[in-house]
């Protein structure tokens, strides 16, 4: 994740990393995992003091996450096709129906174009795919999109 | 009418902005053509079959005249010098240079028109009953309400990237339903409920397209401050349960078809729970805002011309046949509403071009406060004219051929612009209207006949709203070949009903004729004064059945 946006500032050094964990042995502080580890080890992880994070895909749902969403430091969406706007809804609802408070991460295939409305859903840091979006964001977020009905 | 307040304008301006960038990356090959699709369809731009297609949103289909002279002057600088008239109150552009399109938004923004959301699958242009406002049977003004919606719609965060497109239909009429809400994914009726408070019967689920089906009751009383938490709720549900596997199933109607109303029901109070009570409840403050643009302009105090009206009958049979098809009872005595009929043989249904949109916004100014509203069935509505002006605005009318006294009957005909113009269509629509409204050319028949509505689309996707015309003409593609298939007992309004398909299709030579078999066995069969929709449901389909099939082989 060498591009990424967080609170509308350029990050250079972003420890974050998926792994495509198939249990919990061994894991690195820092590790996006699927959400089926925290599904089946969700307690588990509760225990250990490294930072863990979680990444969900395509047509999964956050139910089973949200016993967890204490420890959960980042919640990073991982877009399989920018046209699908499940976690636009998914985002405001760990925002405003589960009061999470991490961080909710977009990444994959998504448009510096759709970040104005992730952000105001409640994503708050944005794994762009190439250097050239990053250019593109300062743009978006300081010339247009100020203004909105809701 | 609603007018932009300063924070309106910078949401339209700096969306204009935003286009020309991305047409910019576009065009410098930064953005690839399928990143490119959804952000020029948020902004009403398709790629048609010769040129784009600029659809500009017409917010219930209201508009002032000052935005209609814009609309002939972009038409005029940028297109070919006409415009087409859409079932979704909208008006579309076919022929714009997609470079140009920046500063087309450009110049609409100036008069407070943009073409947000009038494509993609996001929350589309609100419609509601082209008589809001105006007509006795009325339980309030719908028009505020669709006002507030189209705020809320417009740039919804969570709601641009939906499974489909969605639209919403406001009725406020209490004995009709001129805005097709059951068709509508989202169709609200306003009504009252025993204490005298006002709110909404909400419908969920309807639609055309490839699967025709009315809507079902969700809610029957959702009390008005709750409007947009409960519009919420049922947007986050199906944004989050829509089919996305296939565009053919991702319709709400699928999914509340697939889980049962009631199981979908729940889902939605499942969610309204979370919000229901919340900071998004709307104010009384601002209802009230919103309302205070919708007042009843300064109307004369008047009588109701009668005696003046029956002279005026007596002495001009042709303007006797206007003002009985053309022309609807108002709220107000000595006003009345009058349909500007853009149905005349020969033009491609819903058209006007640019000296005829500038002498339509003339005469609003002249008769009727300023103001004009689209109608589904793709005429222009003068819904403020003194009785006493009446005569005077039929006579400029019939010079530009606007004054066809056909509101109502077989060739005020619904029509999309099919293949033609549509890269989607299955075959042409335009010359199949043509060739009915030339057999039925002779108004003391087509008056005889009464109220029948014919809806013509050129494809499965229904812009023309085939399903629900008491008459529907359906485009097919057979082997290459344009055929039509016919489905009569469609109903748009209250009981909401989908035609039945007669049989197997037609060639395109053959229609004007088998409409004429059908118009015959109608009057035929026909009960004393009976509608044509009520005769299609006391006889069934196996008259017409019969003899269609046997003049035709």
């Amino acid at each position: 994740m060498q591009h990424l946006i967080k609170d509308g500032q350029r990050v250079k050094n972003d420890p974050w990393l998926i792994y495509e964990a198939e249990s919990t042995q061994g894991l690195p502080g820092n590790a996006l995992m699927p959400l089926s580890i925290w599904s089946e080890s969700g307690t588990e992880l509760e225990q250990s003091s490294l930072p863990f994070g979680v990444v969900i895909r395509e047509n999964e749902e956050i139910d089973t996450l949200l016993p967890y969403l204490n420890t959960i430091k980042v919640i990073a969406f991982e877009f399989a096709k920018f046209t699908d706007g499940r976690a636009f809804t998914q985002a405001r609802q760990l925002r405003l129906q589960h009061g999470f408070k991490g961080e909710i991460r977009a990444c994959g295939d998504f448009m510096p174009d759709q970040m104005f409305y992730m952000e105001r859903c409640g994503f708050d840091a944005f794994a762009v795919r190439k250097e050239s979006e990053l250019e593109f964001f300062d743009f978006a977020f300081n010339t247009v999109y100020k203004y909105t009905y809701c | 009418m609603y007018v932009y307040d300063s924070y309106d304008q910078t949401i339209v301006d700096q969306r204009v902005a935003q286009f020309r960038e991305q047409t910019d990356r576009f065009l410098n090959g930064e953005l690839a053509p399928e990143e490119f699709l959804p952000l020029r369809l948020q902004n009403g731009l398709y790629v048609q079959r010769h040129a784009p297609m600029l659809r500009i949103a017409v917010p219930y289909g209201l508009m002032s005249s000052t935005q209609l002279r814009r609309i002939a002057e972009i038409s005029r600088k940028y297109d070919k010098g006409y415009v087409h008239f859409t079932t979704r109150q909208n008006i579309q552009l076919n022929w714009p240079a997609l470079e140009n399109v920046p500063d087309i938004l450009a110049d609409l923004a100036e008069v407070q028109m943009h073409a947000i959301q009038t494509s993609g699958n996001c929350i589309r242009n609100t419609t509601t009953d082209q008589f809001a406002g105006v007509v006795a049977d009325e339980i309030e003004d719908p028009r505020p309400w669709c006002e507030i919606i189209r705020q809320w719609s417009t740039l919804h965060p969570e709601f641009a990237f939906l499974p489909r497109k969605f639209k919403i239909a406001v009725n406020a009429a209490k004995s009709t339903d001129r805005a097709a809400i059951r068709f509508h994914d989202i169709g609200l009726q306003v009504v009252q409920n025993d204490a005298g408070e006002t709110g909404f019967q909400v419908f969920v689920g309807g639609g055309l397209g490839r699967t025709p089906i009315p809507g079902q009751q969700i809610n029957p009383f959702l009390p008005t401050k709750d409007l947009l938490t409960y519009l919420d709720a049922i947007l986050r549900v199906y944004n989050l349960k829509g089919r996305r596997d296939n565009k053919y199933k991702a319709r709400i109607k699928i999914l509340v078809k697939a889980l049962g109303v009631d199981a979908f029901r729940e889902l939605v109070e499942e969610q309204w729970a979370y919000t229901k009570d919340g900071a998004e409840q709307l104010t009384e403050a601002e209802m009230n805002r919103v309302k205070s643009f919708f007042v009843d302009p300064a109307y004369d105090a008047l009588e109701d011309q009668t005696d003046l009206l029956a002279k005026q009958r007596f002495e001009t049979p042709a303007f006797d046949q206007w003002l009985t098809r053309n022309v609807q009872a108002h709220k107000k005595p000595g006003y009345a509403a009058v349909t500007v009929s853009l149905k005349k043989t020969g033009r491609a249904p819903g058209d006007a071009t640019d000296r005829q949109l500038e002498i339509i916004a003339r005469l609003a100014d002249e008769y009727s406060f300023g103001e004009l509203r689209v109608s589904h069935q793709q005429n222009v509505i003068l819904a403020d004219v003194r009785q006493d002006q009446l005569l005077a605005l039929w006579q400029e009318l019939s010079r530009i051929g606007f004054a066809e006294a056909t509101v109502g009957t077989l060739t005020d005909l619904i029509c999309c612009p099919g293949g033609d113009y549509c890269a989607l269509a299955n075959a042409k629509s335009i010359p199949i209207a043509e060739a009915i409204q030339v057999k039925f050319d002779d108004l003391d028949y087509l008056y005889d006949l009464g109220d029948i509505d014919l809806n013509i689309s050129g494809c499965m996707n229904a812009c023309g709203h085939h399903h629900i015309g008491n008459i529907g003409i359906l485009g097919v593609d057979k082997k290459g070949d344009e055929f039509y298939q016919v489905s009569l007992g469609g109903d748009s309004g209250i009981n909401g009903r989908v035609g039945k398909i007669l049989g197997p299709s037609f060639k395109a030579e053959e229609i004007a004729n088998v409409l004429e078999t059908v118009i015959n066995t109608f009057v035929e069969l026909r009960q004393d004064g009976e509608l044509f929709i009520d005769a299609v449901y006391r006889l069934g389909l196996e008259p017409f059945k019969e003899r269609v099939y046997a003049t035709s082989n």
